[in-house]
């Protein structure tokens, strides 16, 4: 059962929120809406949500319409059946841990189990032995795997989470990501995620959907995302990117090209056709794990960032090369 | 090197000194109210204050203060629940001037609105000359139920402010949480919003009940006018009229102290234990769960009703009574006149004196209020230190002890034989006792102000090579500044419009503008008094827009 989101837009007060926008969320899969702030990912998801009602548009989970504007169907969020995570956690103060994982199962009847289940949920995310505290003795990452615990307990067909992690300080966001990463799939959960931190979109999901300023830009698998951006913006949002000057051909066609900084190299490339540049190095900075070099390439408009092993020296003149299947041109008119 | 030791000592010495000013000025009178109740005659007896209560009549008093501070958290409730459920819920809430309107009750001076309430609904008042139908019903006003009514109207606003951000911040994703786990609207408001909202309640309803019990304004005049006594008006009559008894008066006094301390106290302890942190990261976002099945026309309705009972007939009435020529020949253009306005304004008359008299003596106090509250504001800093958080709890002590028991404490102190200082039947003894009584406003004022200032600017500005006094110079005072204006505008409103402090300690044959208004409406002319209550509504009120405006023109951006 996919959920499939048809011509749905939004706008609050004369600002457009979000732009008619089609979008299928399969079944089983990790999606996640990727964008910088106020590009109408978090509205996209209370619309799903049903907090928020939309403009136009459909949305639907298999056959089951959660909204139509035409059909004048809107489920109100409590009947949807579907669990959120919320950004602030959303957790309700005068439960006890218990009580706030146990609140979906009271509200759906399903009471027979309600210890045992609970339970379950919460040994999931080692917190049985937290279960009669309240919210506010728990650290932020206890908090945040109640609200994970709260928002799974009734294993819904489909989870949202609202930039679960942002709350969270950066070592802790590393841990839970990874933890709740696990979660998901052990629990084969269909899973759509916000957020506007590239690298848990990158490391968690099986499909990242961009948006920016209230529309899709590109939809894919995060490696098509990283490999073949559709839109300046998306290379620049996603990863380094580096571009060239666009030659006599490429300016006709109206395409960009780029490329991404570990593909150049300092050596010529066996067996691969490669374009040589003459380049100057500004500046070396120490990453740990290896030097980002910036340059300057003869002719061309742009500054460039590659990777080495070692320090350059700034001012050293030197030849890098580029094998010209990792160029990627990308269309300026969508 | 030796600038940092004597700036410390320096802070030492001002802290002290901020200690011993406090305890002078507010810790001793209200300490010799205590004493004052056990002795007799110059004799020490502990059951003095006892057996004075024991008396039956005082019991009588005591009960019906209770009764009227239930009886008000009820009425309030009534009024201002539903108006915070309606400002969160509907599209009403949006319209940011209903804030500010809906303030206007609460900034009445509850004296006049008690008199815009007799005037409309006394015998041949605006009520009968405007609805004659409904005349029978207004005698039925004059009853505890109407004073009930008149106080709820005027106190409403405060709980409504605390209910409402309450209803807010709960409003946000605490209730979305719920209902994308499945609550029904039903359930959500029985799971999730009553519970939440109790302790805010609770709280609230206290403070309405200490503010009820500490209140003068209504039962000097509607209270009186319907001979429903309670404590605050009881130790005026004690004090002000034969036969005067101090006795009595320092023991109501005492218990009235112990009362009003003891519910703070209570409301503190329950604030800090029962209180849930509701600030959530986007919890403003206003939630559109409910906003669909409200009533919309309903809560309109509901809104303007009140406005119009809690502002609009007493500000009708007393802009009526202001301009009437005659006071028998009722509502009508042919009697209308300003020559109220006309000879209170003319120089010479007793109104222009006591409207004078008023704006400077409160000029002078808020001038000193201030002084001294950006110095002790200053002192409290973020107090990190025991001293330091007494200082702060001291100078906030004049809010929690009712107005007439400060003024008592005061009257006791200053009148002693012991007392050197001849201070007591001047003005210095008038400015003394609005300092003492309005002091918290500019210490809450300037305190709310320094403690946006980043300690990390203080910082920035000592490793720059600035001196202590420097730093005040240049960095604290000009950040102060508009709390400092704002606590001494808010200081000068109140004090010219206070009434206990002035009928009590007021040198002979010297008026306010607020003790003027008092003596007209009892025995003199209407229209004067109420074109006074006018005038001195319509200072403040002018003062309070600018106060409004200069707060938010001048929002700089605190990194």
């Amino acid at each position: 059962m996919d959920l499939t989101i048809r011509g749905l837009s939004k706008s609050f007060a004369g600002t457009t929120a979000l732009h008619p926008a089609d979008l299928t969320i399969r079944q089983g899969k990790f999606t996640t809406l990727l964008g910088p702030s106020g590009c109408g990912k978090t509205t996209l998801l209370r619309m799903v949500a049903g907090l928020e009602t939309p403009d136009e548009g459909s949305i639907a989970i298999g056959e089951e319409r959660l909204y139509d504007r035409d059909a004048r169907r809107n489920v109100p969020a409590e009947k949807r059946g579907l669990g959120m995570v919320f950004q602030d956690f959303a957790l309700w103060p005068h439960m006890t841990v218990f009580e706030n994982v146990a609140f979906g199962l009271r509200t759906g009847r399903r009471t027979q189990d309600l210890q045992s289940t609970v339970m379950q949920a919460l040994a999931k995310v080692r917190l049985e032995n937290m279960a009669q505290r309240y919210p506010h003795q728990l650290s932020g990452g206890q908090q945040q795997r109640v609200a994970f615990a709260r928002a799974v307990v009734t294993s819904p067909r489909l989870v949202l989470f609202d930039e679960p992690l942002s709350a969270l300080d950066a070592s802790l966001r590393e841990e839970m990501r990874v933890e709740m990463l696990s979660l998901v799939r052990d629990l084969g959960l269909t899973a759509l995620y916000v957020t506007h931190d590239q690298v848990e979109a990158m490391s968690m999901s099986d499909e990242i959907i961009v948006m920016q300023a209230g529309r899709v830009l590109q939809t894919g698998t995060p490696e098509q995302i990283y490999n073949r951006p559709d839109d300046a913006f998306v290379a620049r949002f996603i990863g380094r990117s580096n571009w060239l000057n666009p030659g006599e051909d490429e300016r006709a066609q109206g395409v960009l090209p780029m490329f991404r900084p570990e593909h150049l190299r300092w050596e010529p490339v066996n067996g691969a056709a490669c374009r040589t540049y003459d380049v100057e190095v500004l500046q070396s900075s120490y990453m740990g794990d290896r030097y980002e070099i910036h340059m300057q390439a003869e002719g061309q408009r742009e500054r460039w960032t590659a990777y080495h092993h070692s320090r350059i020296p700034s001012g050293s003149r030197m030849n890098v090369h580029l094998p010209l299947q990792r160029i990627h041109r990308l269309s300026t008119k969508l | 090197m030796n600038v940092q030791p004597s700036a410390k000592s320096l802070k030492g010495i001002s802290l002290l000194l901020a200690l011993l000013v406090l305890f002078a000025l507010i810790v001793l009178p209200l300490i010799e109210i205590f004493i004052q109740s056990v002795y007799r005659e110059g004799k020490l007896e502990w059951s003095a204050p006892f057996r004075t209560l024991a008396d039956s009549d005082l019991l009588r008093i005591m009960g019906s203060t209770v009764g009227l501070g239930l009886c008000v958290i009820l009425g309030t409730t009534l009024l201002a629940l539903p108006l915070a459920w309606i400002m969160v819920h509907t599209p009403l809430g949006r319209r940011k001037w209903l804030d500010i309107v809906l303030l206007i009750p609460f900034m009445t001076p509850p004296y006049i609105g008690s008199m815009g309430w007799i005037l409309f609904m006394q015998k041949n008042g605006y009520l009968e000359q405007l609805v004659p139908g409904l005349s029978r019903f207004a005698p039925s006003f004059f009853s505890f139920g109407g004073m009930v009514a008149i106080m709820s109207l005027h106190l409403f606003p405060f709980l409504y402010l605390l209910l409402r951000g309450a209803l807010e911040r709960i409003g946000g994703s605490l209730e979305e949480a719920a209902a994308v786990m499945g609550g029904s609207p039903g359930y959500r408001f029985r799971r999730i919003i009553v519970p939440l909202l109790l302790s805010p309640y609770g709280m609230g309803a206290m403070l309405i009940f200490v503010k009820t019990i500490a209140e003068f304004g209504t039962p000097a005049t509607f209270g009186r006018k319907i001979g429903y006594e309670v404590m605050t008006s009881e130790i005026h009559r004690y004090v002000s009229s034969w036969p005067i008894d101090f006795g009595k008066a320092t023991s109501l006094s005492s218990l009235l102290l112990t009362a009003c301390l003891l519910m703070w106290y209570v409301q503190s302890v329950l604030n800090r234990r029962f209180t849930y942190s509701l600030v959530g990261g986007k919890g403003s976002r206003r939630s559109s769960l409910s906003g669909r099945k409200a009533l919309p026309w309903l809560g309109t309705l509901f809104t303007a009703a009140l406005l119009a009972l809690s502002i609009g007939i007493p500000y009708f009435s007393i802009i009526a009574a202001s301009t009437m020529k005659l006071r028998g020949a009722g509502l009508s253009f042919h009697n209308l006149t300003l020559d109220a306005y006309r000879e209170l304004l003319s120089w010479g008359t007793p109104g222009m004196k006591a409207l004078t008299s008023s704006i400077w003596l409160s000029l002078a106090a808020s001038t000193c209020a201030l002084i001294l509250g950006t110095w002790f504001a200053l002192t409290i800093g973020r107090s990190h230190r025991a001293s330091q958080r007494t200082v702060d709890l001291l100078s906030l002590l004049p809010n929690t002890v009712p107005g007439i028991v400060t003024v008592v404490g005061l009257i006791l102190l200053w009148n002693s034989p012991w007392m050197p200082i001849p201070l007591y039947n001047t003005y210095g003894m008038v400015i003394l006792t609005y300092v003492v009584l309005f002091l918290p406003y500019s210490v809450q004022y300037v305190k709310s102000a320094a403690g946006q200032i980043d300690p990390s600017l203080m910082q920035a500005g000592r490793v720059h090579g600035g001196g202590a006094l420097y730093l005040l110079r240049r960095i604290t005072l000009p950040l102060i500044a508009p709390g400092m204006l704002a606590g001494w505008m808010m200081t000068f409103t109140i004090a010219s419009r206070e009434l206990v402090g002035s009928l009590l300690i007021l040198p002979p044959s010297v008026q306010t503008s607020a003790t003027y208004i008092f003596a007209q409406f009892e025995q003199g002319q209407v229209s004067l008094g109420m074109a006074m209550a006018v005038v001195s509504v319509g200072l403040t009120t002018v003062i309070l827009l600018m106060m409004e405006s200069l707060g938010s023109g001048n929002k700089r951006s605190r990194i």
